[in-house]
């Protein structure tokens, strides 16, 4: 109350009535003069009495009408920074508002309050992600842990100013209120996933809707989702299940090179059975035509001599065949029927005991 | 001299502390009552300077803007008994000073402790007839309004106009939030197996797939080589057949001639022979084969 501030001082000459009022006294009305110099006057006297070495006499009378002087400059004028306004008061009725620069409001008829209306202000929600508070229910009874900012600043100041007290705490309230609501509607899954930006858009038009209501002058710019996460109590399963999409990934991956390993090997040996294959036909098959050939060769040599022919590869069979064998040759005639004869002894066991011997022989 | 001089100077000072005192100032933000011995004898709604009889006139302010009140923590239960924490915020403005100082004595904390006996009340009401599902979300705003509507007449006596009610928090009981963290855990979990359960059935599938054309392959592969081998058989038997057709009687002869010489040319086979075979023909006959045979 800016009367009680200056009822001591110069409350005299406001007791002269409002209708007076313009500066701080000296230019008054043009009918009080003589009365307001004969206040100053005894007031001076007055002075002169309570101080009784006065020193130069007007002295101190100067002195403090320049103390005077300086406080009612020092209230009257306000230096309005560039992203501010001022509002003016008169008699505690709105009077104007004031743009940035060196501005005046009479003090004390007038008062002056700056508002900041150009400044971003921002709340944030949710610090810390232990603290229950900033855990919010889903829609499907799920908790959320919610870390959110929110974007203020002042559209009207005299709204501002006039309709709502503790305004940043009201933003505050009703913001959180929204975003509640929101995410009281959402699935915790899409809040955590696809629907962040909806539910930022959503928690905006809701706040801003609730504020206008009370004519509250200020405006919300922008609500930013910064985190919306499973609650630090189940972190874990939630991590677990991403675990898993590692393992059944793995698992696929790992059937897939089995996959292709044996694959790849059975396509080889496919091919080495169907080579193996052809290769015996190729070989069979040239090989029966040269036998052939060969013999077709030989007979047409044997159609031209017969009996010697033949008799030469009887020959040169038995030469090669009687070459490498053993042979033990009994005359018909000693053993025959002729009746004094030898019965021929055939010692088999010594026979094959001398071929094994030169055998065994040579490896030792 | 001084006498009248200081007389003159408490006078001064007196008469302005008297014009002190009947001079004051409401403010935008405000509203002022004017009471004399306790009783209302004006309502100022509008800023300005007012004047009052000093001394025997009192003012009273009265806040002429919004303000709101917290009521935090109210445990409600909902149709099946279930029970949710719910924090609310009341807006309220007063809007009859008069009555708002008849009724609380112009004392906006004791107001707000009549109207938040009546909140609970409205908010029990309320949350008692929703379901659990349905309180915490789709009928929110409905509740909202419900609730504002209730408090308002109550409000009203007090000379207070309810602005506007809203819940900020509907939370689960501290205990209800355990189990649902169990909850949450025990469907992660259940997800996280069906994950690795369908991953290692779709490995199975694959392997087993794998399989099954590793030895289609090697079958078909096999197919074919025997096919191969019985036309390279075929066309050996028939290219033989060919050749050997021109004279069967020395294709015999000499088939056998080369059968004989194959089977019995490895060095060790003993053999018993008399020498009356056509081999020893020329063998040990001194008579009919001159020596010019052997000597060759």
């Amino acid at each position: 109350m800016p009367w009680n501030t200056q009822g001591g001082g110069g409350g005299g000459p406001w007791g002269q009535g409002p209708s007076g009022g313009g500066g701080g006294g000296r230019s008054g009305g043009p009918g009080t003069p003589p009365d307001l110099e004969d206040l100053i006057r005894k007031g001076q006297d007055r002075l002169k009495t309570v101080l009784p070495q006065g020193g130069g006499g007007k002295s101190p009378w100067i002195i403090g009408l320049i103390a005077l002087g300086a406080l009612w400059a020092f209230n009257s004028f306000h230096t309005i920074q560039a992203d501010e306004q001022g509002v003016v008061l008169r008699l505690g009725e709105y009077q104007r508002t004031v743009a940035p620069g060196l501005q005046f409001a009479a003090w004390p008829i007038e008062t002056m309050e700056t508002l900041p209306v150009e400044a971003v202000n921002q709340i944030n929600f949710g610090g810390d992600g232990n603290s229950t508070s900033s855990q919010m229910l889903a829609g499907d009874q799920n908790l959320v842990d919610i870390r959110f900012t929110v974007q203020w600043k002042i559209s009207d100041p005299t709204q501002y100013l006039f309709n709502v007290r503790e305004q940043e705490r009201l933003v505050r309230t009703v913001a959180e209120s929204a975003m509640r609501e929101i995410v009281g509607r959402t699935p915790a899954e899409e809040i955590r996933t696809r629907g962040r930006f909806e539910a930022q858009e959503q928690v905006r038009a809701l706040t801003q809707a609730a504020i206008e209501n009370y004519q509250s002058g200020i405006t919300i710019l922008g609500v930013q989702l910064e985190k919306a996460d499973p609650p630090p109590q189940v972190v874990d399963a939630f991590e677990e299940v991403q675990r898993a999409e590692q393992n059944q990934n793995r698992f696929i991956r790992e059937a897939e090179q089995y996959r292709n390993q044996v694959l790849g090997q059975s396509r080889g040996e496919a091919s080495k059975i169907v080579e193996d294959a052809k290769a015996y036909t190729a070989r069979v098959v040239n090989e029966a035509e040269g036998e052939a050939q060969r013999f077709k060769s030989i007979y047409a040599e044997y159609a031209k001599a017969k009996d010697v022919t033949r008799k030469r590869l009887f020959l040169e069979m038995m030469e090669d065949v009687m070459a490498n064998s053993n042979k033990v040759i009994i005359e018909g005639n000693t053993g025959g029927q002729g009746g004094s004869g030898v019965v021929p002894y055939l010692p088999l066991p010594e026979i094959q005991k001398r071929q094994q011997q030169p055998s065994s022989g040579g490896n030792q | 001299m001084g006498a009248i001089k200081s007389f003159g100077l408490m006078l001064a000072a007196g008469a302005a502390f008297v014009v002190w005192q009947s001079l004051f100032v409401v403010d935008e933000r405000e509203m002022a009552l004017v009471t004399q011995l306790g009783e209302i004898q004006r309502e100022i709604n509008e800023p300005g300077l007012y004047f009052k009889i000093p001394f025997i006139q009192e003012v009273v302010q009265i806040e002429d803007r919004i303000v709101f009140f917290e009521s935090t923590d109210k445990s409600v239960q909902v149709v099946d008994g279930r029970r949710y924490l719910v924090d609310s915020i009341t807006m309220i403005r007063v809007n009859n000073p008069r009555r708002f100082r008849e009724t609380v004595g112009a004392n906006l904390g004791v107001a707000q402790s009549r109207i938040e006996t009546r909140l609970d009340a409205a908010l029990r009401q309320v949350y008692g007839r929703r379901t659990f599902d349905a309180a915490l979300s789709k009928d929110r705003a409905a509740m909202m309004r419900e609730i504002r509507d209730q408090v308002r007449a109550e409000a009203d006596a007090l000379g207070i106009e309810v602005v506007d009610v809203k819940i900020r928090r509907t939370d689960l009981m501290p205990d209800v939030l355990k189990d649902t963290y169990d909850r949450m855990n025990a469907e992660r979990f259940a997800e996280a197996a069906e994950l690795r359960a369908v991953g290692e059935a779709q490995a199975t599938r694959i392997k087993a797939e794998a399989d099954r054309q590793a030895v289609e392959l090697v079958s078909k592969a096999q197919r074919e080589a025997e096919i191969l081998r019985g036309e390279g058989d075929a066309k050996r038997n028939a290219t033989f057949a060919d050749a050997f057709q021109q004279d069967p009687e020395f294709f015999a002869f000499y088939r056998s001639m080369q059968a004989y010489s194959k089977a019995l040319s490895d060095s060790g086979t003993t053999l018993v022979l008399q020498p009356d075979s056509e081999f020893f023909q020329y063998f040990g006959t001194q008579q009919t084969a001159p020596a010019p045979v052997q000597q060759q």
